[in-house]
C-alpha cells in the first residue's frame, strides 16, 4: 500500500471498500463497454475485485489503491476471458489454416458507424478482438498491447494486421448483408 | 489518411451495475478480506466458482416438450429413458422427476389452443418441438430486442417464478424469455449430466443464418460455424444449434444415455426408429422417433 506498509489490516480493508464503492462504475462500465453483456461483465467484474483483494494481501510489490489499478486488473481478467474463449475454440478447430500467413493490408479509407463497428468485434475470433479492443478501445500502445497479452512486441503487430484484416472483412460482410 | 480504426476509441464511461450485484459483491470482499489464518484462498476461489456457476443470459430453465398424446408419450420415455412424472400444476401437462433441469411435457393441440387464445401468433400447423424458456437479463429489453429483430412478443407478465414473455421469432418458432429472480437455480448442465438428461437443442429453421442473427440479436449469445452450414452456440446451457432446410421450424432435443446400443433397441421394441449409431466427434449420436413419429435425438456422450 502506497507509504503505509505497515497499515492495520482493518484499515485497509476499509480503504480497499471505500475504493470499491467509487470505483466499481469504472470497472463495471470498462468490462460492459467491452464485452458487451452484463452477467458476463458482472462476472469478469466478480474476479477483478476478488484478484485485487488476493494483491492487497501479498501486497508484493506494494500496491497503489487506484481506480487505474482496479481497471488495469479488469483489462488482464477480460484478455484471460478471450484466451479461454479463444482455446475452446481452437480446440473445435484449427484457427491457423484459415490465417494467411503473410497478410498484406490495403489502405481502407471508412468512416466506422460506432454501432455497427461494436457488432462486428463481436463476432470476430477472441484473440483478434482481443488486439482491437487493447489497441483502439484502449488506445494503448503497440508496446504495452503486447505487454497484456504477453506476446513479443513483433507476434503483437503481426496479430494486429491480421485482426485488421478480420475485421474489414466482416463490417464489410455486415455492410453487404444490411444492403441486401 | 486517418486510421479509421481510431473511431473504435472509447473513453472510460462510468456505467452503474445492478445494485443487488454491487451489494453481493461488496459483502463478499468484506468477507474475503477479513483477517484468517486459513481458507482465505479458497474462499476467494470458491466465490469465483459460484458466480461462474449462476443463470446467463442465454441459458434455458425450464424445456417443455410438446407432444401430440400426452399419455402415450410418457408411456414411451418412460419404457426408453426411464423417466418418471408428477403432474404439472396446470393443463394437460407433466414434469419430469430427476431431471438434471426442469424438463416437461405437454400436449400439442391443448398448449397451442391456449397460446393462440391469448394472442401469441403461433404459425397455423405447429409441429412437435422443445419448447424453452431462455434467461434474460431485463425482460424489457429482451421483448424490445426481440421486436426490433422482426419476431413477436407479448407484453411482461410477473409469475411467482419471475417475469416471464411468450415469444415466436422471425420465422415462426415459438419460446418464452423468463428474467429469473437473483437467487435462481444455477445454471443447467451444458450438455446434460445423467441417463436421460436433456443434453442438446437442435433448432431447426428454414434459414439458418437468419435465425443466428436473431438469437444473438435478442441474447447476446455467440454462434459459431457448424457442420453443413448450421451454427453452435457453444457458451448457453443446454447447448444449441442451429440447422437450415427445414419446411417447418422445430427444436429437435437430444437426451443423453448411457448405452446407445441398448437405448435404441428399446426405442424400437417402444415402436419408434432410431438409426443406427453414428460417432460424432461429441460422442455417438442416434436420430429417432417416438411412437407418434416425434423427432428426437439419443447421445452417447
Amino acid at each position: 500500500m502506497s507509504g503505509q506498509p505497515q497499515a492495520a489490516k482493518g484499515e485497509v480493508a476499509e480503504r480497499f471498500l471505500a475504493l470499491y464503492d467509487s470505483a466499481l462504475p469504472y470497472v463495471y462500465g470498462y468490462l460492459l463497454a467491452r464485452c458487451g453483456r452484463p452477467v458476463l461483465a458482472e462476472e469478469l467484474t466478480s474476479e477483478t475485485m476478488l484478484a485485487a483483494v488476493d494483491a492487497l494481501k501479498r501486497d508484493e510489490p506494494p500496491i497503489s489503491l487506484s481506480t487505474a489499478w482496479l481497471v488495469g486488473i479488469a483489462r488482464h481478467k477480460l484478455v484471460d476471458y478471450w484466451r479461454r474463449l479463444g482455446r475452446e475454440e481452437r480446440s473445435l478447430r484449427t484457427i491457423a489454416s484459415q490465417e494467411p500467413s503473410e497478410p498484406a493490408e490495403d489502405p481502407w479509407d471508412v468512416h466506422l458507424d460506432g454501432v455497427r463497428a461494436r457488432e462486428t468485434l463481436e463476432k470476430l475470433a477472441p484473440q483478434h478482438r482481443s488486439v482491437l479492443t487493447l489497441r483502439y478501445l484502449d488506445d494503448l500502445p503497440v508496446a504495452e498491447v503486447a505487454d497484456v497479452i504477453d506476446r513479443t512486441l513483433h507476434a503483437t503487430e503481426a496479430l494486429l494486421v491480421r485482426a485488421r484484416l478480420a475485421f474489414k472483412r466482416a463490417y464489410s460482410e455486415q455492410e453487404d448483408a444490411n444492403c441486401g | 489518411m486517418a486510421d479509421p480504426f481510431e473511431a473504435l476509441r472509447t473513453a472510460p464511461t462510468p456505467i452503474d451495475p445492478d445494485a443487488a450485484f454491487a451489494a453481493r459483491l461488496r459483502a463478499r470482499l468484506a468477507r474475503a478480506l477479513q483477517p484468517s489464518d486459513q481458507g482465505e484462498l479458497s474462499m476467494t476461489m470458491s466465490d469465483t466458482v459460484e458466480t461462474t456457476n449462476r443463470l446467463r443470459q442465454g441459458d434455458m430453465t425450464y424445456v417443455a416438450l410438446w407432444v401430440p398424446d400426452l399419455k402415450r408419450a410418457e408411456r414411451f420415455y418412460a419404457e426408453v429413458l426411464g423417466w418418471t412424472y408428477q403432474p404439472a400444476p396446470a393443463g394437460p401437462a407433466s414434469l419430469v422427476q430427476g431431471q438434471s433441469m426442469q424438463l416437461g411435457m405437454a400436449e400439442l393441440s391443448g398448449t397451442t389452443n391456449y397460446l393462440r387464445g391469448i394472442g401469441v401468433p403461433l404459425p397455423p400447423d405447429v409441429q412437435p418441438t422443445a419448447y424453452p424458456a431462455v434467461v434474460v437479463d431485463d425482460v424489457d429489453a429482451a421483448i424490445r430486442r426481440v421486436r426490433a429483430a422482426g419476431g413477436w412478443s407479448s407484453e411482461a407478465n410477473r409469475q411467482p417464478y419471475g417475469v416471464v414473455a411468450s415469444c415466436v421469432d422471425n420465422q415462426g418458432l415459438a419460446f418464452t424469455i423468463h428474467q429469473a429472480p437473483q437467487e435462481a437455480a444455477a445454471r443447467p448442465p451444458a450438455s446434460g449430466a445423467r441417463h436421460g438428461d436433456l443434453a442438446y437443442m437442435a433448432v431447426h429453421v428454414p434459414d439458418a443464418a437468419r435465425a443466428r442473427d436473431f438469437y444473438s440479436s435478442v441474447f447476446g449469445v455467440r454462434f459459431e460455424p457448424g457442420r453443413a452450414g448450421g451454427w453452435n452456440a457453444p457458451d448457453v446451457a443446454p447447448m444449441t444449434g442451429v440447422a437450415g432446410g427445414a419446411a417447418q421450424p422445430t427444436i429437435v432435443p437430444m437426451f443423453r444415455v448411457n448405452d446407445i446400443a441398448a437405448a435404441v433397441e428399446r426405442v424400437r421394441s417402444a415402436g419408434g426408429t432410431a438409426t443406427v449409431p453414428v460417432h460424432e466427434g461429441y460422442g455417438i449420436r442416434s436420430e429417432c422417433a417416438d411412437d407418434q413419429g416425434v423427432r428426437f435425438y439419443l447421445g452417447q456422450l
